[in-house]
């Protein structure tokens, strides 16, 4: 649905690029996670793949076709969730939905939205009296709006408590059951495990990794054992390998012998990938 | 669309004190003229007879700027509120967004200005004058709202960039002043040439440099080109 080569883009008035030639691509029905620490181009990604930045060098192919060579009809069928909320303060959150809606030639229905965001009750009064997290389901409600087919979402579940987040992310996976494509971008690890079939790491506005999140898991994870057990007053620990361990006598001693306090396989989690390939790490 | 378009836009206005205040700002400066001018004249006993022209003139222009300002404003609070990133991906163009929000301050400054001079009511004007010189000076109202938006980012400097546009309407009315050559030397500004026309119009006694056909439609082109030149800078500035 998109093929991104070499993708480079600088702000005006920066001296360094900031996306510096990357190159990555995504199909229909797919959730493409986009991740990597702040500040390191994710959001300014999306500003180009939605042509809000626009003087960039590579190439965008939307649907086999240069992304500029189409006219602004083409976002009949594009739902964006920006970062920041972009709401009519002054309007409720109902007047802001049906203005919205009347930008398109098609609409979704309003009111199953804002009742699965739980914001149905609150339809009436205006976003100024929004807590942030209010604003920001609505700014995703809005990304609806037009019933689109593919979805760009900046940080969706930011800000957001964790029952919400799981509406949310509920939500963006019936939207990829529904035949839609989404391009998500986010730092949080929860969102990608559950969600992404693919995901791009990007770090100083490189790609510094594209696979699935699984692929990843086993590849950056380890085939390992990790045991920890009571030896008098102390605790100790002792590592087996996986390939080995049926042969592996003292592994099987520990077992039998000793009390256990953990055990522990040695598959990575995505938070130990991230820090791994962006390079951008908890300590040290 | 376009109805239900301008009910957005009239509640953010209503919900707003400022902006309310500024909607009605030149009707109530026109009451005021019409009550207060006569008893002016009546105290002190001076007739202003002579001055009817210019003060119908302040309040074709207080209009235009007071709806500009609207207009301005309203355009400030959905940049505030990031809007444009979210008509930047919609179907509709930039272009449409704003040129329907010119059409509505053009439409709402003309009915202003023309409701305004008919509740001064002071003195007689014809009515070919009555419905065209607001049509120059209501276009220049587009211009007003773009200028707000040139310098300022937020409302209270909005509120001293208003001000200072304001400030565009003094040239003109000295310029009433002047029936002589002289006149020409304010022929720069562009309300300039309505408000001659309008002078043209109401004094039929007093003679002028040109006639109404020569003022007015110099003032229509030279207000309508200057909208186009503002708002490529406008464009610029606003989506940056
Ligand atoms: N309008 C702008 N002008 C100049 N630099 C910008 C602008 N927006 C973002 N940047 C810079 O570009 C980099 C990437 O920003 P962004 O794409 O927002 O990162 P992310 O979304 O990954 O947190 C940052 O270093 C930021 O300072
Ligand atoms: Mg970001």
């Amino acid at each position: 649905m998109f093929k991104v080569s070499d993708l480079r883009f600088k702000y005006p008035g920066n001296k360094e690029d900031t996306i510096k030639g990357i190159s990555f691509g995504f199909d229909k029905g797919e959730i493409f996670g986009f991740l990597g620490p702040s500040g390191m181009g994710k959001s300014t990604t999306q500003k180009l793949l939605t042509r809000i930045l626009k003087n960039y060098g590579g190439e965008i192919i939307y649907r086999g076709k240069d992304l500029k060579s189409y006219d602004k009809s083409i976002f009949k069928d594009v739902g964006v969730g920006f970062e920041m909320p972009v709401l009519f303060t002054k309007l409720t959150a109902m007047e802001n939905l049906k203005f919205y809606r009347d930008l398109y030639p098609k609409g979704a229905k309003i009111k199953p939205i804002l009742e699965r965001l739980g914001l149905w009750e609150d339809r009436n009064k205006r976003v100024a009296a929004f807590s942030k997290g209010m604003k920001s389901r609505l700014n995703f409600a809005r990304a609806l709006i037009n019933d689109p087919e593919i979805l760009f979402l900046d940080e969706p579940t930011s800000g957001l408590d964790p029952t919400n987040a799981r509406i949310v992310k509920d939500m963006i996976s019936g939207f990829r059951e529904n035949g839609g494509t989404v391009f998500l971008t986010t730092h949080l690890m929860h969102d990608v495990d559950e969600l992404c079939d693919r995901v791009a790491f990007i770090a100083d506005g490189e790609i510094r990794e594209i696979s699935s999140p699984k692929n990843l898991k086993l590849r950056y994870g380890k085939r390992e054992i990790r045991l920890e057990y009571r030896e008098g007053e102390r605790l100790e620990k002792a590592v087996f390998d996986m390939d080995t361990l049926k042969e592996n006598e003292n592994f099987f001693k520990l077992l039998r012998g000793k009390d256990l306090v953990t055990i522990h396989s040695g598959e990575t989690t995505l938070d130990e990938i991230f820090i791994k390939v962006t390079g951008v790490k908890s300590d040290e | 669309m376009a109805i239900k378009y301008i009910m957005y836009e009239l509640k953010k206005w209503l919900r707003d004190p400022m902006i309310s205040f500024l909607l009605f700002y030149s009707l109530i400066l026109a009451a005021v003229a019409r009550f207060g001018v006569p008893f002016a004249e009546e105290k002190f006993n001076f007739s202003l007879e002579a001055y009817y022209h210019i003060v119908i003139a302040v309040i074709l222009m207080i209009s235009a700027v007071a709806i500009g300002a609207v207009i301005g404003f309203s355009i400030l609070d959905d940049r505030d509120d990031k809007i444009l990133y979210a008509v930047e991906v919609s179907p509709v163009s930039f272009d449409v967004f704003m040129g329907f929000r010119f059409a509505v301050c053009f439409i709402l400054s003309y009915i202003t200005s023309v409701v305004s001079i008919l509740i001064v009511n002071l003195a007689e004007i014809p009515l070919y004058a009555l419905l065209l010189v607001p049509v120059s000076v209501s276009l220049f109202s587009s211009v007003s709202a773009m200028f707000v938006n040139f310098f300022a980012s937020n409302k209270v400097e909005g509120f001293a960039m208003m001000k200072a546009s304001g400030m565009i309407i003094v040239l003109p009315i000295v310029s009433m002043f002047f029936t002589d050559f002289k006149e020409f030397f304010f022929g720069f500004e562009p309300n300039f040439w309505a408000v001659k026309a309008l002078s043209v119009a109401m004094l039929p006694n007093t003679d002028f440099n040109l006639g109404f056909w020569g003022y007015y439609p110099v003032g229509v082109i030279f207000v309508l080109a200057l909208n186009i030149v503002v708002y490529k800078i406008f464009k610029k500035k606003v989506i940056n």
